[in-house]
């Protein structure tokens, strides 16, 4: 494990040499990729490129090891014995819409519910949305303390009632910073035999994830959300739940035998079946490549530094008059933070960051049902990454300062 | 006009912006709407016509980021002016696409077709994503005339 100093890291990304000046602080958007990860997906295209299980040639046979090669460093990565449980997507998104088409819509009747966190992003709550517009069943949020954000656990035996019937569940919220008690939350549904799903685009890249121990049902993110490709994701499962999924996208390589009768025709086994089409070689390289980045760097180390700038961030954020925390402090120490002023637009928070070559996100952030619970627009957003620094967050409160200044 | 002026002359109107109402609009207030669902700023236009269809009074209301109200509030500047003009609809449809036009195109400068009130929207030319925020009240105004 090599030793971690963001100043350091930020020499492993390009990005950073042909814009020395940004303070890139939009990680939950997407993240910057190493030139690691840059290398890996060049050599798939130059050394490795060939279709993957379709081939008796030799690149073929190579292009077939390099695929499974990806998947099992995934499958590790993320703490699953078995790389055929680890299913690989577009995206996150796409994984959500895999299980809500593919596991749930097949069982659910009208009057189920399904429950959700209060912040989920909307891949994580349309394609639900879309279920019970269509079964008759209901979607459930678990309630949460509007001041705070933080989820009414007490307030919430319905989601482990009678009538509930999946979870779904972010590991770490993109727009509150918050994140949930997905442990025990996992444990709890498993007593009660109610799927649950966990939605970890956010969570992955800094925080160390053992599907195996943690006992969820499903576990999904995406490539971009850890330093790596665009267009990649994955999907993990256990064997008797992935078992389930109709396979939603048909196509090529998902199917071993092709019958007059549609009924009549023999999928392929997992994890194949989940996915048609010709698979992205060089995206889940370059996946696999990210994950094993984060390993060098190690997750103490990144946890340790996150919390370390989101306390600081936070800290000096309060101290600016007008400025509110959607969460409080000691709960969003995990990169990610959002805040608000009553008389400042966040689009005008932005502006001034963009004028000075700060990165942020403003606006609703894909979670329009959260932001309905609560009486503002949206909030600006600040996500940190590996290579932020002190410097990036003195940098942005200076310019929320004057932003304040300026418009208030 | 420099950047600097064009600057304070988009924060006066955003910090006192013309014919800015909190009231409801009354009966007879032609309402238009307009909404920016990416960042859920809303603004409404009351618009009071007479029965040959020339203004006599137009307000706003709004929730939104400081281009926003500006830009309502240099639109509201235009319609006083335009108050008691005969069928002052086409001129008003005219000026909207040659604002829109102008905000496209960043090399050119304010056009004689346009009010030089609208010259501090010239800062948005460089801001893309703000030009929607520009033109959420011009589209209001679409539904009303």
């Amino acid at each position: 494990m090599r030793a971690f100093s963001p100043d350091l890291i930020r020499t492993d990304f390009p990005f950073f040499t042909h814009h020395n000046d940004i303070a890139y602080l939009d990680n939950a958007a997407t993240t910057q990729k190493p030139q690691v990860v840059i290398n890996a997906i060049n050599r798939a295209y130059t050394t490795s490129n060939a279709p993957v299980s379709r081939g008796l040639y030799t690149q073929a046979l190579y292009a077939d090891e390099q695929y499974a090669k990806a998947r099992l460093i995934l499958c590790e990565f993320l703490g699953c014995c078995d790389p055929n449980n680890c299913v690989f997507t577009s995206s996150a998104t796409a994984s959500i819409n895999l299980v809500a088409n593919g596991f749930l819509a097949p069982r659910l009747k009208p009057d189920d519910e399904i429950w959700l966190s209060p912040f989920e992003h909307h891949a994580n709550y349309l394609p639900w949305q879309r279920l019970c517009s269509v079964t008759g069943a209901k979607l459930r949020q678990i309630p949460m303390n509007v001041n705070t954000c933080e989820i009414l656990w007490d307030e919430c035996h319905e989601v482990l009632g009678k009538n509930s019937k999946f979870i779904a569940i972010t590991a770490l919220s993109n727009v509150t910073g918050l994140a949930p008690d997905i442990e025990s939350l996992c444990r709890k549904a498993t007593i009660a035999s109610i799927p649950i799903l966990i939605d970890g685009a956010q969570w992955a890249a800094h925080h160390p994830v053992n599907f195996d121990n943690l006992g969820c049902d499903f576990f999904v993110c995406s490539a971009h959300k850890m330093y790596g490709p665009n267009g990649i994701g994955l999907l993990v499962g256990k064997t008797e739940q992935l078992e389930q999924i109709q396979p939603t996208q048909l196509g090529g390589g998902m199917i071993d035998w092709v019958t007059d009768n549609f009924d009549d025709n023999q999928w392929s086994a997992l994890p194949q079946r989940l996915e048609a089409g010709s698979p992205n070689l060089a995206g889940a390289i370059g996946f696999a490549t990210a994950a094993q980045y984060i390993q060098t760097i190690g997750h103490p180390f990144i946890q340790e530094h996150l919390t370390c700038l989101s306390l600081a961030l936070t800290a000096q954020l309060t101290n600016i008059e007008g400025i509110c925390l959607l969460a409080p402090p000691s709960a969003t120490v995990h990169g990610v933070v959002s805040f608000y002023h009553e008389k400042v637009h966040t689009h005008d928070f932005a502006q001034v960051c963009a004028d000075n070559h700060i990165a942020i996100r403003a606006g609703h952030h894909c979670a329009q049902p959260f932001f309905k619970q609560l009486n503002i627009n949206g909030t600006a957003r600040v996500s940190l990454g590996l290579y932020n620094t002190h410097n990036d967050i003195n940098r942005l409160v200076k310019r929320v300062r004057l932003a304040v200044e300026e418009f208030a | 006009m420099n950047e600097g002026a064009l600057k304070q002359s988009l924060l006066q109107h955003y910090r006192q912006p013309f014919q800015r109402t909190n009231g409801a609009f009354t009966d007879d207030y032609a309402i238009g709407k307009g909404r920016n669902t990416s960042c859920g700023d809303e603004v409404e236009l009351g618009l009071k016509l007479d029965d040959q269809s020339r203004i006599i009074d137009a307000k706003f209301k709004a929730r939104g980021c400081s281009v926003c109200i500006a830009s309502a509030s240099i639109l509201m500047t235009i319609l006083d002016t335009m108050k008691q003009t005969p069928a002052p609809q086409q001129d008003l449809q005219c000026l909207k696409q040659d604002l829109k036009n102008w905000l496209e195109d960043t090399r050119q400068d304010l056009p004689s077709t346009l009010p030089s009130s609208l010259a501090p929207l010239a800062l948005v030319k460089s801001m893309p994503a703000r030009r929607k925020c520009v033109m959420l009240i011009w589209n209001a105004l679409d539904q009303v005339i």
